[in-house]
């Protein structure tokens, strides 16, 4: 081609999510449970994501849950009947307000977990044409995956 | 060799780059991947876009 393309990714395939979630993050997924836990309530100071607006906060379809870890991530169907990630990063120890420790693992605004997902959907998609896929990661936490085979 | 050279970016967002095609030949599959994946916010045609394929027929009398 011809083509140069940037791709903003939306999350539709909720068993590859939950397989990124598990086997890469060692998170646990929790099935139909439709609030998470966070702060508990917004409280302004911060701006909600334009997608989220319209949506009681905390709650969601499934939740992403890490051992020992008291905040949880909510899997928020939108209105285009796709899929975001919302989470609280509050923290204050004395509290029990551990949103930092969803900072560490999943990395600023989960985007360690989004960007597992469109890796795990890209190559699943690959492998379901019947071509050859090869993955390298690359500095920043970014992945090439190399597509060939094609006829 | 025709080759699709996909780079996921730190925010999962994704740079997807068509390799070897010719002409809109590409097209079909390029559709596919912004299907399966998500919304394309940015595209430019290079060059070889702009290239014609060369076509055979075979034509019986």
């Amino acid at each position: 081609m011809s083509h140069l393309d940037s791709i903003a990714v939306r999350i539709t395939d909720l068993p590859a999510l939950r397989r990124v979630a598990e086997k890469q993050f060692g998170a646990i997924w929790e099935q139909d449970k439709k609030k998470f836990n966070w702060y508990g309530a917004y409280v302004g100071d911060t701006k909600m994501p334009e997608n989220l607006k319209g949506i009681e906060p905390g709650t969601c379809e499934h939740v992403i849950r890490l051992p020992g870890v008291r905040y949880e991530v909510g899997v928020v169907k939108l209105k285009d009947g796709s899929y975001t990630l919302a989470h609280d990063y509050y923290s204050h120890a004395s509290a029990g307000h551990d949103g930092h420790r969803l900072v560490e693992k999943f990395g600023p605004g989960l985007k360690k977990l989004a960007a597992a997902y469109s890796t795990e959907k890209m190559v699943s998609w690959v492998k379901s044409k019947g071509f050859l896929v090869n993955q390298k990661p690359l500095a920043n936490n970014r992945t090439e995956i190399s597509i060939t085979g094609i006829v | 060799m025709k080759t699709i050279k996909v780079i996921v970016e730190e925010d999962g967002s994704l740079s997807v780059d068509m390799l070897g095609f010719k002409g809109n030949e590409c097209d079909k599959l390029r559709d596919e991947i912004a299907k399966e994946m998500g919304i394309v916010t940015k595209s430019i045609k290079k060059p070889e876009y702009f290239q014609e394929v060369k076509r055979t027929a075979q034509v019986k009398v």
